[in-house]
């Protein structure tokens, strides 16, 4: 009796114990099973190395005594050598595939057909593998192997494009979480300067992260640029080495900029002002329409507006260029013709309607999108790609999630 | 015997259970800043490592196999 009892006792703290791996979100699962998949690769990778070593070996052997015996070892070796190597490059692809699904910034539709296209190499690898492993002679395995070789200088350049595409991805997804918790802080600077706080040293700190996040910004555009332009075997991997560079210099552009937001929270937290970041993402949307966003945080218009932006009564609103502003009885506030602006506060409304509609939504909060154009979403554990229609498009700006219709 | 195997394998699960449920219990509190800020610097450092891995010159070349042998 007591050892069943401690049986179910083992069992379910046992169940328990493991709930921390289940309750990881997709993105924490995939990046795991990418560093398992990058490991296997580089024990890969070292088996291949050892095999290939072997083949020049046992070729020079046969160079010096072209025996048969000496021959069929080197059919040998040439065979082991290449199903590693072709292990290898499957191996790299499966790891590939696995980077797709946790890179965040991504949404699901345009990771499909990068799943689809990776499958298919695979598919091809495992194919011209199950040649080079029925090669019956040195003639066949070479021409094997010549087949698996022109493959692989015919698909490398694509997968070196797709990494940097999710390179990208990935910095941009990161640009993104920094604007959503810095949506939030300058809705609660405003708010305390609405207060009467002091808030000097907070907003010098704000435009110190504003001005490391436009330099990561235009860093992770100008590598993004240089992702089109890996096309040929000849300058790939050069030019992939520039993204890459201009990818770093982003990363510590944005390493400046969270620390300016660490400064900023430490700084408020200190003095007993508390300020919420989780349930924070961003919308960035372009088009025609209308956009009607509600929340906490700030919208970015970052283009003139062929229409008019309403504002309700407790939004603070800058705005550059020149334009018309016109107080209305119900107290919102209308805005004409200006060149971009920003709106910040808590539980705000910013209504814009017209043509060349080009904003980002940073903080919590939804978004109601009607007409024609594109948006993109950054949720804590969701980015959404799409398209808005005249049926119009809901937008919850922390998960990421969007629905269909005007809720 | 089986008694002590028993109480081991209690205190190893207690002990994974005990730190299971500080872990919920912790991912579950409203992130007041620090716990978000430290998400952003994780997602950083993950793009960091790729970034090293994938600027790696790794050599797949089947050439040698697939060319003349003499």
């Amino acid at each position: 009796m007591r050892t069943k009892i401690a049986t179910l006792v083992i069992s379910a703290l046992m169940l328990v114990a493991i709930v921390p791996a289940v309750s990881a979100g997709p993105f924490e699962e995939a990046q795991a099973r990418y560093l398992y998949a990058k490991a296997e690769l580089l024990e890969l990778y070292s088996e291949w190395l050892s095999a290939r070593a072997d083949f020049l070996q046992v070729r020079a052997r046969w160079r010096g005594d072209r025996t048969d015996q000496n021959l069929a070892d080197l059919v040998q070796a040439g065979k082991e050598a290449t199903l590693k190597g072709c292990d290898v490059v499957i191996k790299y692809c499966e790891m590939l595939r696995v980077q797709v699904e946790a890179t965040r910034g991504l949404s699901d539709n345009e990771k499909a057909p990068l799943y689809d296209e990776i499958d298919g190499y695979i598919s091809e690898l495992q194919a011209k593998r199950v040649s080079v492993q029925n090669a019956g002679n040195a003639q066949e395995l070479r021409t094997a192997a010549g087949e698996l070789w022109r493959y692989w200088l015919q698909i490398r350049v694509r997968l070196k494009q797709i990494t940097a595409q999710l390179i990208v991805a990935w910095a941009d997804a990161v640009v993104q979480r920094l604007e959503a918790f810095v949506g939030r802080i300058e809705a609660r600077i405003q708010q305390l300067k609405d207060n009467g706080i002091d808030t000097t040293s907070l907003e010098g700190w704000l435009d110190e992260f504003n001005s490391k996040i436009d330099s990561a910004k235009q860093r992770i555009a100008d590598a993004e640029n240089k992702v089109g332009q890996i096309t040929d075997d000849i300058t790939f991997i050069e030019i992939f080495g520039t993204a890459i560079r201009e990818i770093r210099e982003g990363v510590l552009y944005l390493r400046d900029a969270l620390k300016r937001l660490r400064d900023i929270v430490s700084d408020m937290r200190s003095k007993g002002h508390t300020v919420t970041l989780s349930g924070s993402g961003t919308l960035i949307g372009h088009g025609d329409g209308r956009a009607y966003i509600s929340g906490t945080g700030v919208v970015h218009v970052l283009a003139p507006i062929q229409g008019t932006m309403l504002v309700s009564p407790n939004a603070n609103v800058t705005t550059v260029g020149e334009g018309t502003k016109t107080m209305l009885e119900n107290g919102w506030v209308q805005y004409q013709g200006y060149g971009s602006g920003m709106v910040t506060g808590t539980d705000i409304v910013v209504d814009i309607s017209g043509n060349g509609i080009s904003i980002l939504a940073a903080g919590t909060g939804t978004a109601v999108l009607t007409g024609t154009g594109w948006y993109r979403t950054y949720g804590e554990n969701r980015y959404v790609y799409g398209t808005w229609t005249a049926a119009g498009a809901t937008a919850d700006l922390a998960t990421g999630e969007v629905s269909a219709g005007v809720a | 015997m089986n008694k002590t195997i028993v109480a081991l394998a209690l205190i190893v699960c207690v002990a994974a259970a005990t730190t299971a449920v500080i872990y919920i219990a912790k991912s579950r509190q409203p992130a007041q800043g620090g716990d978000e800020l430290g998400s952003a610097d994780s997602l950083l450092k993950e793009l960091e490592d790729f970034l090293d891995f994938e600027n790696q010159e790794f050599d797949y070349n089947f050439g040698e196999i697939s060319g003349d042998w003499g």
